[in-house]
């Protein structure tokens, strides 16, 4: 292997790190938000892939300018889903919430298979294909362009949550919801607001994977479970740690399968997950937050 | 003493009387809609069933929430398919096989798996189903890879032949009827209630001596070998086995006719898997829309029936007679008496939490027939003391033991059955249990554990707190007062020879005070030792032989109620004054 | 003219029995009164029915004259009252800037105005102002929730044992900082077990015993009466 193929193998993990990375980051806020895990999750990504096909047969615009308009719409199917499968749930023990999300996504895989079929579709390119030339390198514009998107929704992301009064009181509901509200938060419309959020970030994550891996209506649970490991190895319900384990989850899968080979790959992430569960019960990464007397 | 109104047996016929109506009808339906496909339906029905069945073990009964299940089921099924296609075994033996191994597995990880938390023990579970699956598909030489195996031979019974058709039907449901049956008598009476006491209130189970992790692995060792039972059928109805029976759309299957049917109930389980398989066929006419309709369905059934089925029917049922239960009432067993105690030492404790000494250095001795009272400010370590007697912290240094019996290696169960007892500064009650089976469960761990029986000897112990007319009266209705009382009867209920409780007069009415120190000195005298931690001063000057005050983890005073109530160290931590001195 | 906070035979019951019972109170503007009583008296439910935390079986609570009636948590405490329960309840996960900032309800220029008066009442707090909540000291963590419920600029503090696990340095500290913010400040309502941490803060005060009301008075009153001592310590 050369250092070309080293360097482009390495752009290809990090960008599928970074979809990823928005996948889990969706992931973990509703986790925080609810205390229940979202099983729809990974169907959303998929809706946000269907939704990213159908934009691009209709407008022939790069998936640049179709982002902010998946994002929304993604944002809307967010708040119906909040509405529909948790706010009716809201006093039930979480694993209601999983079964009801589980019916959601069930809804949104059959949907996308009734409307798409089950073959698998390609998404618009964001910026264009071809490669880009960089000091004699000649490196995949796709992967480029998804790296940089997704490095700035990430960082909206974070500036949103730690740099905004509606990011802090989502953040607040989400640790304490009755001193929240005591405060003034209004807590159920910022569990909304953070359905919404997910699922726009599980929407665009759709779009950024649709160009390079297609999209098939099947392809939620999987996607799903690589959140769920992401979030465990990083530590439950840490928001940094969810965003780690998913580039660690796509570096694996990129290297140990060109080294290897994908069923390899996919036996070694479980056995490494396993692994860190017996050996470190509390994650790679620790506990959310750490205990004073 | 004679039984009065409804004989037990009576009322659980009375109840069960919709279920008996509902597996005729299913007997009905399955004789007159009698078409090819009807049938085969109906026996992958009664394989789900099973499958769910063994699943209300550990998710229903346990409270663990596995996604194991689909695997234990592609595992049956392999065992079958591989020792059956391969080496052309008959049913009679990959059957059993079937069973053993899946559980035998399920042995083989529990200890690590189900020593994890909620979240992690379901991806744990998921984890191990996706490394069978993996397997499945890429060891061909073993397993046929993506395509399978085929001609797994079909069931063959002492050498009859069970076609498909009816006959495998019926079959599958005999197996459904002795599973359920057997499920049945596993986790009904005391033992359920066992199971609920664990999953509901871990540290109550404890208290009581019930050992939470031997039950938890048992019931998850029971899911496997049910679901390699129909993994096994599975594999022989349809003659081949290939990854699909690992596919986790399984154990999606597996929870929602759990939950849709009804948590822990067999019924439910039966309900679930027949209405779930027979769905997607009634909502054909939607084409491909269908399969939307389910999950519409499956969401309206979640938010509607929190339940499931198994509840709604049961409540409407209720509804219906108009009436609430007869309860029975139970002939109590003589007045328990207290034979001996044993002298608690408690020697040169310490404990700290991060850096922050939270008990330092204490000494305590509470003899037989001797009522301590320990008192103290708030986050004075009291409940901490409390805690590490029980076994629910380990000391940093020091001693604690039982006449001679020390208390180091043992986990709290093993030290409740030394003979400790206690109760907790929120009470430890299952809700939604009525009074009487929230103290007959302080039997749960005695080895001639019946439930009957039990009760009546609850029943007892409820009289001595003044309650016995509130037994049958759900947990969750009562005042704060009334489920302090009940707790203490519990703690009672077992024959203490330590007794420690945690603030029991809070929330007590003057007159439940009273009870509660009458059945206390009533303890004392029959040789217990016991140490009451509160904040009523009165109260525990009056009932305590000594008092014990600590103030940030220390012991600053000790001795007769009188000396120990005017020693300036303790109206100081309590007045914070010493002007206030009258 | 009204009184800043007037409860009329509130009882609040968890499970038919009551925690508090038919318990009346007012307080002035400006006004600090204390709530004492021992363990279990009742003081913290009463607190949290003010604040909407728990709902009321009978009676009911005005302020400003207002009812609070089928008023939300979060509405009341945009109606003014700011509310530092027992244990603290700080987000442990986020910044002690954070802590303070989400509880602003204004624009961006008070808000700063409000962190910097929060800053100065606790210089502590200004030093880890980037650290996580849950890194602080327990009286440090009683000072953030002090701090976060004045960033509010509530007309109405509740305060449940804000001395609890504070060192006597501390308590005293803490004493002076509210007496601060107490001029021109917000009327306080202080629920506390020891008598010698509010003497010093509160003129006046009630006395509350197995969920009931027991008496009124200012404190020496109280001290005197005899009631106090019955609802703390007897003998």
């Amino acid at each position: 292997m050369d250092a070309l193929t080293l360097v482009q193998l390495l752009l290809n993990a990090t960008a599928l790190g970074a979809a990823y990375a928005l996948v889990a980051l969706g992931f973990v806020l509703v986790i925080n938000a609810t205390g229940a895990v979202n099983f729809a999750h990974g169907d959303l990504v998929m809706a946000g892939g269907f939704l990213s096909v159908a934009l691009a047969g209709a407008l022939p615009l790069p998936g640049i300018v179709l982002l902010p308009v998946v994002a929304a719409l993604m944002a809307l199917l967010g708040l119906a889903l909040s509405a529909a499968a948790y706010l009716p749930l809201r006093n039930r023990p979480p694993v209601s919430v999983f079964i009801s999300t589980i019916a959601v996504g069930v809804m949104l895989q059959n949907g996308a298979n009734a409307i798409f079929g089950a073959a698998p579709r390609g998404g618009p390119p964001l910026a264009g294909d071809g490669a880009l030339s960089l000091g004699g390198l000649a490196l995949d514009r796709q992967s480029a362009a998804v790296i940089v998107a997704a490095a700035i929704l990430l960082a909206a992301t974070h500036l949103l949550l730690t740099h905004t009064q509606l990011g802090k009181r989502m953040r607040a509901t989400a640790q304490d919801p009755e001193m929240a509200c005591a405060l003034g938060v209004r807590t159920g419309r910022m569990v909304a607001l953070t359905f919404a959020l997910a699922a726009a970030l599980a929407g665009t994550a759709g779009l950024l994977l649709s160009n390079r891996y297609f999209v098939t209506p099947a392809e939620g649970g999987s996607l799903m479970l690589k959140a769920y490991i992401a979030v465990v190895i990083g530590g439950w319900g840490r928001i940094g740690g969810a965003v780690i384990g998913a580039f660690l989850i796509a570096l694996f899968e990129s290297v140990i399968a060109a080294f290897l080979s994908q069923p390899v790959a996919e036996a070694a992430l479980y056995a490494v997950l396993l692994i860190v569960l017996f050996v470190r019960p509390g994650g790679i990464l620790g506990e959310v937050e750490g205990r004073r007397a | 003493m004679s039984a009065a109104s409804a004989p037990p047996e009576r009322i659980l016929r009375a109840a069960h009387a919709p279920w008996l109506a509902g597996a005729a009808l299913l007997a009905l339906y399955a004789a007159f809609m009698g078409d090819i496909y009807g049938l085969r339906l109906l026996t992958q029905a009664g394989i789900y069933a099973l499958l769910v069945i063994g699943y209300q073990f550990v998710f229903g009964h346990a409270g663990a929430f596995s996604l194991a299940q689909g695997a234990f089921f592609g595992l049956g099924a392999y065992v079958t398919g591989i020792l059956g296609a391969k080496l052309g075994w008959g049913f009679m033996t990959t059957f059993p096989l079937s069973i053993l191994l899946p559980a035998a597995f399920a042995l083989l990880v529990a200890a690590p798996v189900l020593r994890l938390e909620t979240h992690y023990f379901a991806l744990a579970t998921l984890g191990l189903a996706q490394v069978a699956l993996i397997g499945a598909v890429n060891w061909e030489s073993l397993t046929g890879g993506a395509n399978g195996l085929v001609g797994v031979p079909r069931v063959v019974l002492f050498g009859a032949r069970i076609a498909p058709g009816w006959p495998l039907l019926l079959f599958v449901w005999g197996l459904v009827a002795l599973g359920g049956v057997l499920a049945w008598r596993l986790t009904r009476g005391m033992k359920g209630l066992a199971y609920r006491t664990v999953r509901e209130r871990p540290l109550a189970a404890a208290s009581v001596g019930l050992d939470g992790g031997t039950l938890r692995a048992t019931a998850f060792v029971l899911s496997a070998a049910y679901g390699g039972a129909a993994g096994a059928l599975h594999a022989n109805s349809l003659g081949v086995v290939s990854p699909e029976a690992f596919d986790f759309s399984i154990m999606v299957a597996c929870l929602t006719m759990a939950v849709v049917g009804g948590r822990g109930r067999i019924a439910g389980a039966i309900l679930g898997a027949v209405l779930l398989v027979h769905l997607p066929e009634w909502l054909r006419g939607l084409e491909q829309y269908y399969l939307i309709a389910y999950g519409a369905a499956l969401l309206l059934v979640v938010i509607l029936a929190p339940d499931g089925l198994a509840g709604l029917v049961d409540r409407t049922w209720r509804r219906a007679r108009g009436t609430t239960e007869t309860l029975p009432f139970l002939p109590s067993s003589a007045v328990v008496a207290f034979t001996g105690g044993a002298a608690l030492h408690v020697e040169c404790l310490t404990k700290s939490f991060g850096g922050v000494t939270a008990l330092d250095s204490v000494e305590l001795r509470v003899a037989p027939g001797e009522i301590v009272g320990l008192i103290g400010p708030n986050g004075s370590g009291k409940s901490t003391l409390a805690n590490l007697i029980t076994g629910l912290y380990r000391p940093d240094q020091g001693h604690i033991r039982l006449d001679n019996a020390p208390f180091e290696p043992l986990r709290p169960h093993e030290i409740a059955r030394l003979g400790v007892a206690r109760t907790f500064q929120t009470a430890e009650l299952i809700g939604g249990a009525s009074l009487i089976d929230n103290v007959a469960v302080a039997y749960a761990a005695t080895a001639d554990a019946n439930l009957p029986h039990a009760r009546g000897r609850a029943l007892n112990a409820l009289a001595q707190a003044g309650l016995s007319d509130r037994a049958w009266e759900e947990a969750a209705a009562q005042p704060a007062g009334v489920r302090r009382l009940a707790e203490v009867a519990r703690a009672v209920a077992r024959k203490p020879r330590f007794l420690v409780l945690d603030e029991p007069s809070a929330g007590l009415t003057d007159d439940e005070r009273a009870t509660l120190a009458r059945l206390l000195r009533g303890l004392a005298a029959g040789g217990v030792a016991v140490l009451v931690i509160d904040h009523n001063l009165p109260f525990l000057s009056g009932l305590a032989g000594r008092l014990v005050c600590l103030e940030a983890g220390r012991v600053i005073a000790a001795g007769t109620p009188d000396a120990v109530l005017a020693h300036p160290d303790v109206r100081r931590a309590y007045l914070g004054a010493a002007e206030d001195t009258p | 003219m009204s009184a800043l906070l007037e409860l009329r035979g509130v009882t609040v019951a968890y499970g038919g029995a009551p925690v508090v019972e038919d318990a009346s109170l007012t307080l002035a503007f400006r006004e600090v009164a204390a709530l004492l009583g021992a363990n279990g008296a009742g003081k913290s439910t009463l607190l949290k029915a003010v604040m909407g935390l728990v709902p009321l079986a009978r009676g009911e609570i005005f302020l400003h004259g207002e009812t609070l009636t089928g008023v939300p948590p979060e509405e009341r405490a945009r109606r003014g009252i700011a509310y530092v329960p027992e244990g603290r309840r700080v987000f442990g996960g986020m910044t002690v800037r954070e802590n303070l900032e989400v509880a602003a309800w204004c624009d961006a220029a008070s808000r700063r105005r409000r962190l910097d008066e929060a800053f100065f009442l606790f210089p502590q707090l200004a030093e880890k102002s980037s650290a996580r909540a849950w890194t602080l000291s327990g009286g440090q963590q009683q000072m953030l929730a002090i701090g976060r419920a004045l960033m509010q600029a509530p007309s109405l503090l509740l305060l449940d044992e804000p001395f609890l696990g504070l060192a006597p340095v501390l308590v005293r500290e803490v004493v002076n900082r509210i007496r601060a913010a107490a001029v021109g400040g917000p009327g306080i309502l202080i629920a506390e077990q020891a008598f010698d941490a509010v003497a010093a803060l509160a003129p006046r005060g009630y006395a509350m015993r197995l969920g009931r009301v027991t008496a009124e008075g200012t404190l020496s009153e109280l001290r005197d009466s005899g009631m106090l001592a019955e609802s703390l310590l007897p003998r």
